[in-house]
């Protein structure tokens, strides 16, 4: 039990990366499946600047975050491309504002910035463990000469 | 590959599968009507005018597909009495008349953000209270709503 516990921790990470990867890639696909349901959240500058419809921009947004929550998924360049859906989640709490949508990715937000500054975990593509005293040999003085 | 990378792998297509699964199967139960638009031009009225067109001309050859029985636009009256719209008081098709428009809102019952049960309530009746104290002076539910119009409230 002691052991179980002692090993939580390199697990948090892990949980959050994952769990926030579902989220994103649930609200992709339901992007890119239903984009209809999704236009009205779409804010008019963002039609002004791009000059896409709301339909198109929606499409092109469920699958910016389905690429991206697959690379977070698997733990491929954890610290950018969670940095990169934390400035997204910003924009997205920005549009939406204050209500209990926005409150709630403002949690998700932070669980992103979170991850982004964490970075690689025990179970991401470029974890690499740290060398400790057990899997370096100490040389006594007399083999080292 | 060593075991933390194929234990990576292994969580990644699980979670994966279930998220986008999940997305699909409440896409399939919520009706056919995430694959077509809004039957009416009547899109987002806050659109430029150089969006709108575009707009109009992706939701020109919709088709309502709520129901199982669909309909072209063209054949259905462009103004319904509440007893057209009590008839279409349930799940499988629910009608509502907001602030004198006629809504279809069969497919947003499981989208909707606050729970299918806030529209589940006003299927077959005047919503107009219930969507006033709820969304009252907002522009995005205004907007979204504006997405199920099929017609307006004759006067009886």
């Amino acid at each position: 039990m002691k052991n179980f516990t002692k090993k939580l921790p390199f697990f948090a990470p892990v949980v959050l990366r994952l769990g926030l990867s579902g989220v994103i890639i649930w609200f992709g696909t339901s992007q890119i499946l239903s984009p209809s349901v999704w236009t009205s959240y779409i804010p008019d500058i963002a039609m002004h600047l791009t000059g896409m419809s709301a339909f198109t921009l929606v499409i092109f947004n469920g699958i910016f975050e389905i690429v991206a929550a697959v690379f977070l998924v698997f733990g491929l360049w954890i610290r950018p491309v969670a940095g990169l859906l934390f400035l997204h989640m910003c924009g997205i709490v920005a549009s939406v504002g204050l209500d209990p949508i926005g409150i709630r990715d403002i949690a998700i937000a932070a669980g992103l910035l979170s991850t982004t500054f964490y970075g690689n975990d025990v179970l991401s593509w470029h974890y690499k463990p740290m060398r400790t005293e057990t899997e370096v040999p100490k040389l006594e003085p007399e083999q080292m000469l | 590959m060593t075991i933390n990378k194929k234990i990576s792998l292994a969580l990644g297509i699980a979670i994966i599968v279930v998220s986008a699964g999940t997305a699909v199967y409440q896409n399939v139960n919520s009706g056919s009507y995430s694959t077509s638009v809004a039957p009416t031009g009547v899109v987002n009225n806050t659109q430029s005018p150089t969006t709108s067109n575009t707009a109009v001309t992706t939701t020109a050859q919709a088709k309502p597909a709520s129901s199982s029985k669909t309909q072209s636009t063209s054949n259905l009256p462009s103004s319904y009495t509440l007893a057209n719209i009590a008839v279409h008081n349930n799940g499988s098709s629910c009608w509502s008349a907001i602030n004198g428009g006629v809504y279809d809102l069969t497919s947003w019952i499981n989208q909707h953000p606050g729970g299918s049960q806030a529209i589940l309530s006003i299927c077959g009746k005047d919503g107009s209270a219930a969507f006033n104290d709820q969304h009252g002076g907002q522009r995005r539910p205004a907007n979204e709503l504006a997405g199920f119009k099929i017609g307006v409230l004759a006067s009886s």
